[in-house]
């Protein structure tokens, strides 16, 4: 199998900006971004729609997308051809500034 | 004796692909020859119409499997044009060496079709070992066996490595023994000249009149090849001959296509020998802006026409195409007269047909009338449906009612 | 007791054996000609798989065509083609039932295949049956006189018209088959021509007819007309061995089998080997060779014959 070989597509999400050029240049509409939160996209791809031409790879400028070599994707059922990739996962929420509320103070009559 | 008429397809063993020959007989010797194409209509100048100008390039690819890198260069050559881009001379290099890999394998495949008809299957399995290596290179190179997806708005879309260009050199190296073993085998084996000389004769006037392109026309020797006469992408730069012969029949075309082989080789070592560096695209608009452009290139069948015309946005107004077949069809039934029937596949066989590049649409002036028709989409849906009613006694229009309740239903 | 057992053997285990000789040299010609053409081929169970296959189709009986006829045509081409394998010899001198004439009994049974495949395609009414029909005509009145001539020319020389007798005949002069080697030549390129392979595949020639003279048979009755080409390469192979290479005859039964054996793959590397080599030839192409070449190749035979049994007897 040469390395260059445009098989399935693969979706690197942490680099999504949302921009959707790949889903306008797709020849076949076999692309899909979705927004599911603050600066988080998920792709959809109909991988039996998919003509694996990688013009998706070559339009995105952030480099999210890429053509492996893998071929083999013949199935029994035709959902299990969308595919979705997941947005990364939400950030964790910041840290609290004030400290918690049920440690008593010490005692400098105590200590010593 | 008694005139039997006999329909070579639309589904034949022969035929790679669908298109209605009914050659008429009388014994074994062809009297005359009709022919009804369309059968391979996919409305690909239709769609192109509804696609953005990026999109088109994979669409128009997949107009032809053989020859898919001649009609996206021809298109992408004409957007440009319209859009007044030069592309970089490293993307033209690029371009004119994979077209030149693409003639490669396909009169390779043509030589095995060729075998297949007259019932040499050993030569079929040979020249189709030998496309191998090339699909293989192609493959390394553009990350596909057939439709390479190589061409985008404004040049490639892929780099070649040096390393990749001495893989190439190699394989080129190899073939041309292989190639020189095919000559050999066309120019002296008995049974192979017994079966295409003297078949599917085509004098010169006659190519000349029916506008025949391309290797059916060159070896009948008439002197046209679109590399030379109108130079496109590199190929003002580079030395190569055009092979012509005179024997105005089938073997002359194999001997021109077997040649075309030979040349095709020192066009890529000179390809591979003057490859520029530099960068391998020009940003290109998204809206191009209106205007229109003809473009045309030798496929391996001969000269194909891409037409586009913009009106500003990112999707074309127009885009027509003419490929070669298209232009050789017509001389086919000239060149089945007072042949027999076991040469019609050859005959058909010999024009390199690839009828899913012929079947566009095309206006026909009927000169007898002095005028001709042109059915928009409404007339002719009205048309058909009239036709079935007639014709089949079913009721089509009801069925498109019915259709377009349930559609809108949902 | 064993004297009544022989012909039941005969009649139980040698049409099973003809079926699988058939089958065994189908293999060996697909394999050779898969070979010289750098592929790999067919495993070994390629003929009966293909067999097994087609029996279990349902066979489609065009509606215009004359039924009962369309069936019995491949019943009666077997019969024939297998019918001819009993005045062979094959293990012996002695075939099943020689007799004076058989040689010539021999060689009509085995136009009889050629007359039904004619048959089956006029009895199909379909227009490309009916052109592999007049073909298979044509170019069966093309091979067979240089067949007939080249077959009959070494029993000229044994002064037999009894294949049986011939063999034995060339026992006692071992040298004497090396008369008939321009005989050998014919009978090979003519046999091209009965077993329908190119160059003179034309009856069946699949680009241009699309299947020809079988066109509209398909499951049980295509079964039984391929076994009939199969069985009839076997019986030819088998008369052309023990006419032309009739060495080692009247050694042990075992041995003269394997020695057939090697004989016959030696005559179907030729005709692999010519398969291989030779395009189709059109019909009138196959008139014109047939009687400009092959025809005047085996009358000199015959002549060489005749002078050979006059001079040397």
């Amino acid at each position: 199998m040469p390395l260059n070989y445009r098989g399935k597509i693969l979706f690197h999400s942490e680099r999504c900006v949302g921009c959707k050029l790949c889903q306008k240049d797709c020849p076949a509409n076999a692309i899909f971004i979705n927004k599911v939160g603050d600066k988080r996209f998920e792709a959809v791809f109909k991988f039996d729609h998919c003509i694996y031409c990688a013009q998706c790879v070559d339009s995105c400028n952030k480099d999210a997308l890429e053509a492996t070599p893998e071929f083999e994707l013949a199935t029994f059922s035709r959902p299990n051809l969308t595919v979705t990739y997941h947005a990364p996962p939400p950030p964790p929420p910041p840290a609290q500034a004030t400290p918690p509320a049920n440690v008593p103070p010490t005692d400098p009559a105590k200590s010593a | 004796m008694a005139q039997v008429t006999v329909p070579i397809g639309p589904q034949h063993p022969s035929l790679k692909e669908p298109a209605s020959f009914s050659i008429t007989l009388e014994g074994e010797r062809i009297c005359h020859a009709g022919m009804r194409l369309g059968y391979n209509h996919r409305g690909m100048e239709k769609a192109a119409e509804s696609r953005t100008f990026i999109q088109n390039i994979h669409l128009l690819e997949r107009v032809c499997g053989i020859c898919s890198h001649s009609h996206s260069t021809n298109y992408v050559s004409a957007v440009e044009a319209v859009a007044g881009l030069k592309i970089p001379d490293r993307a033209s290099h690029i371009r004119t060496l994979i077209g030149e890999l693409e003639r490669l394998h396909s009169h390779f495949l043509w030589l095995g079709v060729a075998g297949h008809e007259i019932g040499l299957d050993t030569l079929l399995m040979y020249s189709w070992r030998d496309r191998e290596p090339i699909m293989d290179i192609l493959a390394m190179l553009c990350g596909n066996r057939v439709n390479y997806g190589i061409n985008t708005i404004g040049g490639v879309r892929r780099d070649i490595t040096p390393e990749q260009l001495q893989e190439v050199l190699k394989v080129v190296n190899q073939l041309e023994e292989r190639t020189k073993y095919y000559v050999e085998l066309a120019l002296t084996d008995t049974t192979l000249g017994q079966r295409l000389a003297k078949v599917g004769h085509l004098s010169h006037e006659d190519a000349v009149r029916f506008g025949a392109v391309g290797p059916t026309a060159r070896a009948s020797k008439v002197d046209r090849d679109t590399r030379r006469d109108a130079p496109y992408l590199s190929f003002g730069k580079i030395e190569f001959k055009v092979i012509t012969d005179d024997h105005e029949d089938v073997f002359g075309r194999t001997v021109v296509r077997v040649c075309e082989l030979i040349e095709s080789y020192k066009i890529i070592r000179q390809v591979i020998a003057t490859m520029p560096d530099g960068p391998i695209t020009v940003k290109a608009p998204r809206k191009i802006p209106a205007g229109e452009a003809t473009s045309r290139n030798e496929a391996p069948r001969g000269e194909n026409i891409h037409y586009v015309r913009s009106n500003g946005t990112d999707k074309p107004d127009r885009v027509k195409v003419r490929a070669s077949t298209m232009a050789n069809l017509g001389s086919v039934a000239k060149m089945m007269e007072a042949n027999y029937l076991a040469d019609v596949p050859i005959i058909i066989a010999a024009i390199d047909p690839c009828f899913s590049c012929t079947d566009r649409a095309v206006q026909v002036n009927d000169l007898s009338r002095g005028d001709s028709t042109v059915m928009s989409f409404k007339d002719l849906r009205k048309y058909s449906i009239e036709w079935y009613r007639r014709e089949a006694g079913v009721d089509l229009g009801a069925l498109n009612t019915k259709l377009a309740k349930r559609l809108a239903a949902r | 007791m064993s004297t009544s057992l022989i012909p039941l053997a005969y009649v139980v285990v040698l049409p099973g054996f003809l079926a699988l000789g058939g089958l065994a040299i189908e293999f060996v010609d697909r394999k050779l000609y898969a070979r010289f053409q750098s592929r790999t081929g067919p495993p070994w169970y390629q003929p009966i798989a293909d067999s097994i296959k087609l029996l279990s189709k349902e066979a489609i009986v065009p509606r215009a065509a004359d039924k009962p006829m369309f069936r019995m045509v491949p019943l009666v081409a077997l019969a024939a083609t297998a019918t001819a394998f009993f005045y062979i010899p094959l293990w012996s001198t002695h075939a099943l039932h020689p007799f004076e004439g058989d040689a010539v009994v021999v060689l009509y049974l085995l136009t009889i295949p050629a007359l039904c495949f004619f048959l089956a395609g006029w009895f199909s009414t379909s227009l490309f049956a009916s052109y592999g029909a007049i073909r298979t005509l044509t170019s069966l009145i093309s091979y067979e006189v240089p067949l007939f001539m080249a077959i009959l020319s070494p029993m000229i020389l044994a002064g037999t018209w009894s294949l049986s007798g011939t063999v034995e005949f060339y026992q006692s002069h071992p040298t004497w088959p090396f008369f008939n080697v321009l005989g050998f030549v014919v009978a090979i390129v003519a046999l091209l021509g009965k077993l329908e392979k190119a160059p003179f595949d034309i009856p069946e020639a699949e680009t241009e007819l699309g299947g020809g003279t079988f066109v509209e048979y398909s499951g049980k009755l295509l079964a039984l007309f391929r076994m009939t080409i199969d069985i009839e390469a076997m019986v030819v192979a088998t008369l052309v061995a023990s006419v032309f290479m009739p060495w080692g005859m009247n050694l042990h039964p075992v041995l003269v089998l394997a020695l057939h054996a090697v004989k016959v793959f030696f005559i179907v590397f030729l005709i692999a080997l010519t398969r291989t080599v030779m395009a189709r030839m059109r019909i009138e192409q196959m008139v014109n060779f047939c009687y400009k070449w092959l025809a005047p190749a085996a009358i000199i035979q015959l002549l060489i014959t005749i002078l050979l049994s006059g001079v040397l007897k």
